[in-house]
């Protein structure tokens, strides 16, 4: 008849929860738990002594003196009646005197216990994992100060366990951060207190090349920041970014410029802070490198277009305020003729305004993709008449446009005051960049699922370098402006083009003249 | 005395001729080429050139008449619409006596012309 086992404990799944938190069982011997058993049995005086963790069906011996086997089954257990009370340390005298187990087979065969006292090892909330116990072959009891020692092995074994989850813990932290900072884009590098780099990322290797091994390749590593701000202000050594973290200061978007290993100069926004260890005493710090070319390049670009925007503003509004000024005043002296010429120019600048005002709004939209489609089906035949008839009738008209509309073409899904002002801008390029009396021709037909209509001018056609830079904004400038453009006309038809999903294309021959064909697709339309 | 104005935009020229006549006598070059070819024939006393022109613009002119040996002395003045803080430097560092901004008052342009010639 098999003994009377232990009662299961209350919270029992908890407790087996606990047990595999700590990631114990079935692992290797480890002489910090040895050493445990070992002191317990030598303090107490008994041959045998275990740290035995009682599973789901069995109890595993961690550490174990005297013993041969490496679990047994759960039932046989003494230490699972021993974490029923996990306050108390369970003493059975004699075993064979006791009706939980006197037939036990552990009792009645080998090892023939009689004497065990186990002490719960109990986790910081309180679970009782199993025990770390002594055993005897004979019965006997142990002293107060035996007792008390087994009760402070047995927590000194918890304080082991927690130990390992705490560095496994520690170590996945490590292998989580190590593997953030090496996908990380920034270049990222970790110093010692003396500047010494004990850790990079790949980025940091890209950019600053491989750390220095030695103080003299050190030195040779920080002189490549050339310690410049971005306006050129020279900076010492101690400022920059990292040396400041070392000393104490946690250093926020520092821009720098340091020359990489294949020598070229690249300007970087730094960031550091130092690394303390306990009690706040520096061990090292922490840089955060990241290349900016790009954004200097936008924000280059930014400022160029500030200033041009700038420049075509200015311009008509000083014809306008300077003529205004000279009329209204009389100390001017003007000559006959002077006053309505000032007043003319002033008219034609604020014209020139309220174009390059327009233009500028639409780009705006453009780029922000705001410009609203109000779209329905147009005749093309329709839309081209339009354009023709503004461009023809501007009071500076000075050409005529030749029609070439095929026959039977479908309607198209479009904006169609949006598709008349980008053929307008075409139109009128064509005529202002054509001789006087120029002609021009526009012609639309129809290729597979799209519309194109092309606006041919026999003018002197564009250079190939000039091609590639045609659609950005501002770039015909000095002979736009010679005849009356904003610089945005090209761009603006492109933008429009693109929101309705087509595409423009230029080619041009020098001397021959240009053709800019746009082509619509027909999908959204039938 | 005896000012060169490099201007490519005719309706400012206009403006410029009219509100400086009382002051000088106005020769006008319609870029920064144009006015090194009549810095000869006028011989002025000093160059007001507009930065962003065809051809060449007025901070190379500037640049050229600084690095003539003969030109060098003249006095330049800017006068443009390019008027960020980083760009007024840069057209001193090029070692213009003065920097005005468009637009600009047509009826003080002359003394404030005069008034940088006399520093």
């Amino acid at each position: 008849m098999p003994p009377p086992a232990a009662r299961i404990p209350d919270g029992e799944q908890a407790r087996l929860a606990a047990l595999r938190r700590y990631a114990i069982l079935d692992t290797p011997a480890d002489p910090a738990f040895d050493d445990l058993t070992k002191l317990a049995a030598h303090i107490c005086g008994t041959p045998i002594s275990l740290v035995s963790l009682i599973d789901a069906d069995r109890q595993w011996f961690k550490a174990r003196v005297g013993l041969d086997v490496d679990e047994t089954p759960r039932q046989l257990a003494f230490c699972a009646h021993a974490i029923l009370e996990p306050g108390e340390v369970l003493v059975i005298p004699d075993a064979m005197a006791d009706p939980r187990f006197a037939d036990n087979p552990l009792v009645t065969s080998d090892p023939n216990i009689r004497f065990y006292a186990g002490a719960p090892l109990v986790t910081p909330d309180g679970l009782a994992l199993g025990t770390l116990c002594v055993i005897d072959r004979t019965p006997r009891t142990l002293t107060v100060e035996q007792l008390d020692a087994l009760r402070a092995l047995s927590r000194q074994t918890i304080a082991q366990l927690e130990l390992r989850r705490t560095a496994a813990r520690a170590d996945a932290a490590h292998r989580q951060m190590a593997a953030t900072c090496e996908t990380a884009p920034a270049a990222i590098v970790i110093l010692d207190k003396t500047g010494m780099v004990v850790h990079h990322n790949r980025a940091a290797e890209h950019l600053l090349g491989k750390p220095p091994q030695t103080a003299e390749a050190q030195r040779a590593y920080w002189d490549r920041f050339a310690l410049a701000d971005r306006d050129g202000t020279k900076r010492r050594r101690r400022d920059i970014a990292p040396a400041r973290a070392l000393g104490g200061d946690t250093v926020v978007g520092q821009e720098l410029v340091v020359s990489r290993p294949d020598g070229q100069a690249v300007p970087i926004l730094v960031s550091a802070a130092p690394l303390t260890g306990e009690h706040g005493e520096i061990l090292g710090a922490v840089a955060a490198f990241q290349d900016i070319t790009r954004l200097h390049e936008v924000d280059q670009l930014r400022s160029e277009f500030v200033s041009i925007v700038s420049h075509e503003l200015r311009t008509p509004l000083t014809s306008i305020s300077g003529g205004l000024q000279l009329v209204l005043n009389p100390a001017s002296c003007l000559k006959d003729g002077e006053a309505t010429e000032l007043l003319q120019a002033a008219l034609a600048n604020a014209d020139r305004l309220i174009r390059i005002t327009s233009d500028i709004l639409d780009l705006a939209k453009l780029e922000a993709k705001r410009l609203e489609l109000h779209r329905s089906l147009c005749a093309v035949a329709g839309l081209v008449e339009t354009a023709c008839q503004s461009v023809e009738h501007a009071p500076d008209a000075r050409g005529r446009i030749q029609q070439v509309i095929a026959a039977s073409l479908p309607s198209v899904f479009v904006d169609g005051e949006r598709i008349v002002q980008a053929l307008i801008n075409l139109l009128a390029n064509a005529l202002k960049h054509t001789a006087a009396p120029a002609t021009i021709e526009i012609a639309a037909s129809q290729n597979g699922r799209a519309v194109t209509i092309a606006v041919r001018d026999h003018g002197p056609g564009i250079p190939p370098d000039d091609l590639v830079t045609l659609f950005r904004p501002f770039h015909q400038l000095e002979s736009a402006r010679r005849v009356g453009g904003s610089g945005l006309g090209l761009v603006i038809t492109k933008g429009i083009v693109e929101a309705h999903g087509g595409a423009i294309t230029v080619a041009s021959r020098v001397g021959a003249g240009s053709t800019f064909s746009i082509v619509l697709p027909l999908g959204g339309s039938q | 005395m005896r000012l060169l104005l490099a201007e490519d935009d005719v309706d400012v020229q206009r403006v410029a001729r009219i509100a400086l006549r009382a002051d000088f006598e106005v020769t006008i070059a319609n870029n920064g080429a144009d006015a090194l070819k009549r810095v000869a024939a006028t011989n002025p006393d000093v160059i007001v050139l507009d930065w962003m022109m065809p051809e060449m613009d007025g901070f190379e002119t500037c640049r050229r008449l600084k690095a003539d040996s003969v030109t060098r002395d003249i006095p330049v003045i800017f006068l443009t619409a390019r008027s960020q803080e980083s760009e007024i430097n840069e057209g001193l560092a090029l070692g213009a006596v003065g920097y005005l901004t468009k637009p600009f008052d047509a009826l003080t342009l002359g003394s404030r012309i005069r008034a940088l010639l006399q520093r």
